[in-house]
C-alpha cells in the first residue's frame, strides 16, 4: 500500500472542509437564495465597470446598483457584499453619489446588517476606495498607501449642518496658492450649496422611499487641488431641484409647466432655475447660490459647473453654451461639481508645484 | 458715547454661513440676534468690519441684514447707523441690496 504524502493529506482535508461548507450552506439557506449567496453568505452586488453618471449606459448600471443596495438594506434588511472586481474607473460625481448612499445605509442600519466588499483588481480603484474612506467605513483592513497622482489629492468630508470650518480641510494645504478673493468665492459657493441642501433638499422624503431614513449626514463633499485646478463636488440625497419646485415655489413651477409641459425635461428645469436665479422658497429675497456658481464659471477661464439633479443634467463650461439633458432615470438627489483654475499668490518666488 | 465696533471675524466667526440658527454654528440669524440687532437698538452709529473671515455666504448676509428689515427696522435708519469697513466694496453693495429688497418685499 502506498504511503500517503503530506501534500495529499492536506489536499484531502481542504476538499473535505469545502464539501462540508457547501453542505451546511445547502442545508441552512433557502433553496431559492442559493444562486445569490456569495461571500460570507451575503447577497452579492456586482459594481459596474465604470462609475459615471454622464454616460447613459454606466449611469443606468450605477443607479440600479444603488437601488439594489437600498432595497436590500432598508426593505429586506439583508446584508450584502459589493464586488468591485470588475470596476476599472470611478468618476468623481458618480463616486460621490455612491459614497453618500453607502454611508447613509451604514449610518442608518449598519448595526443591523453586515456590509462588506470584495476589493477590486484595479490598483487605482483600490487606492480610490481607500482614499475616500470606503474601507474604513466598512471596517475592512487595507494597508495600501495611495500613490497615483489622480487619487492622492482627493479629500472627502461630510456633515449634518453648515459648519464651514470644514472648508479649511478642503483648502488649507493649498491656501497659499489661492488668492484671497478667489478663496472667498469658493467659500461662498460651497456654503451656498450646503445651505441649499440643509434648507431645501430634505423638505420631503423622496417619493419612492418614504420609509427610508436620512439620518446623521446630510451632505457629502469631495475636493481636489491638482496642478492648477480646484475641483469641488457636493452631493445631497434630497428631493432635487425639480422635485422641490411645486411645493417651494409654485409660481415658478407654473411657469415651468407652461413652458415645458406637466412632466418637464428635468435638465431644462434646472436650466430655468439657474438662469432665473430664483430661490426655491416663496420669498423672493433668497437664492443666490446658483448665481454665484454661474458667475464664477463665467468669469474664470477653464471653469466648469455641473448640476445633476434627479434625472436632469446641466453642464456649463466657460465660454460655451450649457449642455442640458434628461437621462430618464433619477439619482434621487443633487450633485454639484465645480472646477476652476486657482491663481498663484503674486510673486512669492516659489515653485508651488 | 460708547463706540461700537463689530469685527465679524473676531467677535462672531471666521466662518459665517447659513441662514437659520438650526442650519449650523454661525448663521445669519444668530449674528443678527446676538450682535447686529442689539447694536442697532442702541441707536448710535457703529462700525462693522467685514474683513478677516473666510468669506460670506449670500444666505448669511441676506438673513442678517435683510432679516433686520423684516423685523421692522427702517432701512434708511439702518443704513445711516452702520459704517462698513471692507476691502471688498462689492460686499457692502450686496448688503445694501438685501436691505433695499427686504424693504420692498415687506
Amino acid at each position: 500500500m502506498k504511503k500517503c504524502t503530506q501534500e495529499y493529506r492536506e489536499r484531502s482535508i481542504r476538499l473535505t472542509l469545502s464539501r462540508t461548507r457547501r453542505r451546511i450552506i445547502r442545508d441552512t439557506v433557502p433553496r431559492h437564495r442559493h444562486r445569490k449567496v456569495g461571500y460570507h453568505g451575503l447577497e452579492t452586488i456586482i459594481a459596474p465597470r465604470v462609475f459615471d453618471l454622464s454616460d447613459i449606459k454606466y449611469r443606468r448600471k450605477l443607479i440600479k446598483m444603488i437601488h439594489t443596495m437600498r432595497h436590500l438594506a432598508f426593505v429586506k434588511h439583508i446584508g450584502f457584499n459589493i464586488n468591485f472586481n470588475r470596476t476599472e474607473s470611478m468618476v468623481a460625481p458618480a463616486t460621490l453619489l455612491f459614497t453618500a448612499e453607502l454611508r447613509n445605509i451604514v449610518s442608518s442600519v449598519g448595526d443591523k446588517i453586515k456590509i462588506l466588499c470584495t476589493k477590486p483588481i484595479s490598483v487605482k480603484v483600490n487606492e480610490v476606495l481607500f482614499q475616500i474612506g470606503i474601507y474604513k467605513l466598512l471596517k475592512i483592513e487595507s494597508l495600501i498607501t495611495p500613490k497615483h497622482e489622480t487619487v492622492v489629492n482627493w479629500k472627502f468630508t461630510c456633515g449634518t449642518n453648515i459648519d464651514m470650518r470644514k472648508f479649511d480641510d478642503v483648502v488649507k494645504e493649498n491656501d497659499h496658492r489661492i488668492i484671497d478673493s478667489l478663496s472667498q468665492k469658493f467659500f461662498r459657493i460651497v456654503s451656498e450649496a450646503i445651505t441649499n441642501t440643509i434648507d431645501h433638499a430634505y423638505m420631503n422624503n423622496r417619493s419612492e422611499r418614504r420609509n427610508i431614513l436620512i439620518e446623521k449626514e446630510s451632505w457629502w463633499m469631495f475636493s481636489q487641488v491638482r496642478g492648477q485646478r480646484l475641483t469641488l463636488v457636493v452631493c445631497d440625497l434630497g428631493v432635487g431641484v425639480p422635485g422641490s419646485l411645486p411645493d417651494l415655489h409654485p409660481s415658478l413651477w407654473e411657469k415651468v409647466k407652461s413652458v415645458l409641459g406637466s412632466t418637464p425635461h428635468n435638465g431644462k428645469v434646472i436650466k430655468m432655475v439657474i438662469e432665473n436665479s430664483i430661490s426655491r422658497t416663496k420669498l423672493g429675497h433668497r437664492g443666490k447660490g446658483f448665481t454665484d456658481m454661474v458667475n464664477v464659471t463665467g468669469s474664470q477661464p477653464d471653469s466648469e459647473l455641473l448640476v445633476s439633479s434627479n434625472s436632469g443634467w446641466y453642464f456649463l463650461k466657460h465660454g460655451q453654451k450649457p449642455i442640458v439633458k434628461d437621462f430618464g432615470n433619477s439619482t434621487n438627489g443633487t450633485i454639484i461639481m465645480f472646477v476652476t483654475p486657482i491663481e498663484m499668490e503674486a510673486s512669492n518666488g516659489e515653485d508651488n508645484n | 458715547m460708547e463706540k461700537i465696533i463689530i469685527n465679524i471675524a473676531n467677535d462672531f466667526s471666521r466662518y459665517p454661513a447659513g441662514r437659520y440658527e438650526s442650519d449650523g454654528p454661525y448663521p445669519g440669524e444668530l449674528f443678527r440676534n446676538k450682535l447686529l440687532e442689539p447694536a442697532v437698538k442702541k441707536g448710535f452709529p457703529f462700525t462693522i468690519i467685514l474683513d478677516g473671515t473666510r468669506g460670506y455666504g449670500s444666505s448669511f448676509l441676506e438673513e442678517a441684514f435683510g432679516g433686520l428689515i423684516r423685523l421692522g427696522y427702517d432701512p434708511n435708519k439702518v443704513k445711516a447707523l452702520i459704517n462698513f469697513e471692507a476691502s471688498d466694496g462689492s460686499l457692502v453693495d450686496e448688503i445694501n441690496q438685501y436691505i433695499d429688497l427686504a424693504a420692498r418685499v415687506k
